[in-house]
C-alpha cells in the first residue's frame, strides 16, 4: 500500500526531470550544431587585408633621381695657361632629400682624345666637382666662396651654390684618367649641381690649331 | 480502495502528460537538431562544387621559357637577323687602344639579342648587360667607357624593321649609354610584344667620336684583356 504512496510523488516529477534532462540534451545538441554552423560559416568567410606603400621618391615613376644636362659655352684664349671655372654640366634633381648623400655619380668625360683639337692642349685638365644650392642670387652675385650658375628648372633663374667638401665629391680627369665615382657628402638636400673648371697649362703646341669644338661628358646616377 | 483508488489516479493521470511532454519536447529537439544539422549541412554543401580549369604553357616554343637570349654565333629565329652584321653578327676591334694615348670606340658590334615574343602582354623585361672581364680589363685600361646603344626589332613579313628602343616605363628613347669599369653593369627595361626583339650593341663611329679608352698596360698583342666579353641576363618586370 505504502508503495503507492512512495510511488505517486516520484511518477510526474521524474518524468519532468527526465523532459528537462532530455530538452537539455537537446539544447546543448542545438548549441553545439548552432557552435559547429557558426565555426563552419565561419571558417568559409573569406576576407581580405594589406598594407598601404607609399612610393619614397617625389619624381616621375619612384625616380631615384633626375639629371638634367646643360650646354654650357665656354671661351677658350689661345697662347695662355687658363682656368675657366664654374662650367655647368649637370643638374641632378633628387626623389628624395634623405637619400642625397647616399649616392654615386658615375662621371665619365666620353672624348679625352679630343683635348688637343679642342683646347688646344693635350694636357688640358678637367677638375670636376658636386655643389650644393645655397640662395637665389641677389643682384648677378654671390657671396666670396660661392658659385654663380643657372637653375634649369626654374628658367635659369641665378643661384648661388657652394662645393660639397667631401673627400671624393670632386676629382681631377685628365686623359689619362677621364672617368671617376663622385660621392655627395651632404644630407638632406633635394638637388645638386655638378660644375667643371678646365684648365689649359701653358701655351699652346706650335702649330696647334682648334679644329673641334665639343667636349662630351656622362652622367650616371645610383645608389652606393 | 483509497490507497488503491490514489495510486493509479495519481499516477494514471500525470504519467501520460509526462509521456506526451517528453514526447513533445524529443520531437521538438529532434525537428530542431534536424533543422539545425540540416541547415548546416545544407550550408555546407553550398560552399562546396567542382569546376575545371585549362592551364596553357605560355613562354616560348617547346620550352616554355620567358625569354631567350642570343649570343653571336647562335641560331637566330626565322625572319630575324643582325642590324649590323646581318646573317653574321659584326665582332670587329670596337676600338684600336695604343699605350698610353685615348682613343675612341670606331667600330659598331652586335653584342646580343633578346627575345621578347614570349613575354606576356603589357609585361616587361628586365635586361642586364654586364661587363664580365671587368677585372681583366682593369689590369690593361686606366679607363674604358664603351658606349652601349639598345635597337628594337619587330618582325614584319619576314625581316627586322628596325627603330630605336624606349624605356617601357617612361616611353622614352634610350640614349647611348656608358658601360664602363667603373659600373660595371647596366639595365633596360624593355616592353614584350609579338614579334618583338632587342638587339644590345655597342657603338662607335670614325667620324665622331664616341666612347673613350685608355691603355695603360698591355702584356702583348695576344693579351685577353684588350677586348670586352659581356654577359646578359632577363628578367620578368612589370
Amino acid at each position: 500500500m505504502s508503495e503507492g504512496c512512495d510511488v505517486a510523488p516520484t511518477g510526474p516529477g521524474r518524468g519532468l526531470r527526465r523532459a528537462r534532462r532530455g530538452l537539455g540534451l537537446g539544447l546543448g545538441v542545438a548549441a553545439a550544431g548552432l557552435l559547429a554552423a557558426t565555426g563552419v560559416a565561419f571558417l568559409a568567410t573569406s576576407s581580405a587585408t594589406g598594407s598601404s606603400i607609399s612610393v619614397g621618391s617625389s619624381l616621375p615613376h619612384a625616380a631615384p633621381a633626375q639629371v638634367v644636362p646643360f650646354n654650357y659655352t665656354l671661351t677658350i684664349t689661345n697662347g695662355s695657361a687658363q682656368t675657366v671655372s664654374g662650367v655647368e654640366l649637370y643638374k641632378v634633381d633628387l626623389g628624395n632629400a634623405g637619400e642625397s648623400n647616399q649616392l654615386m655619380v658615375n662621371f665619365s668625360w666620353l672624348d679625352p682624345q679630343d683635348a688637343q683639337k679642342v683646347l688646344n692642349n693635350p694636357n688640358a685638365w678637367i677638375q670636376v666637382g658636386l655643389y650644393d644650392y645655397v640662395a637665389a642670387a641677389s643682384g648677378g652675385a654671390c657671396p666670396t666662396g660661392q658659385t654663380l650658375a643657372e637653375d634649369p628648372d626654374t628658367g635659369n633663374a641665378q643661384v648661388c651654390l657652394t662645393p660639397d667638401a667631401g673627400a671624393q665629391a670632386s676629382a681631377q680627369l685628365t686623359q689619362a684618367h677621364a672617368d671617376t665615382d663622385l660621392l655627395p657628402s651632404v644630407a638632406g638636400q633635394s638637388a645638386f649641381y655638378i660644375l667643371a673648371a678646365i684648365t689649359t697649362p701653358g701655351h699652346a703646341p706650335p702649330g696647334q690649331q682648334s679644329q673641334l669644338n665639343t667636349l662630351t661628358f656622362d652622367a650616371l646616377v645610383r645608389a652606393r | 480502495m483509497l490507497t488503491a483508488d490514489m495510486r493509479p489516479v495519481s499516477t494514471s493521470r500525470r504519467a501520460p502528460v509526462a509521456r506526451r511532454f517528453r514526447h513533445v519536447m524529443a520531437i521538438g529537439v529532434g525537428i530542431l537538431g534536424v533543422a539545425l544539422l540540416g541547415g548546416t549541412g545544407l550550408a555546407f554543401l553550398a560552399t562546396n562544387g567542382t569546376t575545371s580549369a585549362t592551364i596553357t604553357a605560355g613562354g616560348l616554343g617547346s620550352t616554355h621559357e620567358f625569354s631567350a637570349v642570343y649570343k653571336p654565333g647562335d641560331t637566330l629565329p626565322t625572319g630575324v637577323a643582325w642590324q649590323i652584321g646581318g646573317a653574321t653578327a659584326t665582332q670587329t676591334n670596337p676600338w684600336q687602344p695604343i699605350l698610353n694615348q685615348p682613343v675612341a670606340a670606331n667600330n659598331s658590334n652586335d653584342v646580343a639579342l633578346v627575345d621578347g615574343t614570349g613575354v606576356p602582354s603589357g609585361h616587361n623585361l628586365m635586361v642586364t648587360l654586364t661587363l664580365s672581364n671587368v677585372v681583366g680589363m682593369s689590369t690593361d685600361y686606366s679607363y674604358a667607357n664603351i658606349p652601349i646603344v639598345v635597337e628594337k626589332c619587330v618582325v614584319t613579313s619576314g625581316a627586322c624593321v628596325w627603330t630605336t628602343a624606349t624605356d617601357a616605363v617612361t616611353g622614352n628613347a634610350i640614349g647611348t649609354t656608358i658601360l664602363n669599369l667603373t659600373n660595371g653593369y647596366l639595365t633596360f627595361l624593355l616592353q614584350g610584344a609579338p614579334s618583338t626583339y632587342y638587339e644590345i650593341e655597342s657603338t662607335g663611329s670614325s667620324t665622331s667620336a664616341q666612347g673613350s679608352f685608355y691603355l695603360a698596360y698591355t702584356s702583348g698583342s695576344g693579351d685577353a684583356n684588350l677586348g670586352p666579353t659581356y654577359a646578359v641576363a632577363v628578367s620578368a618586370a612589370g
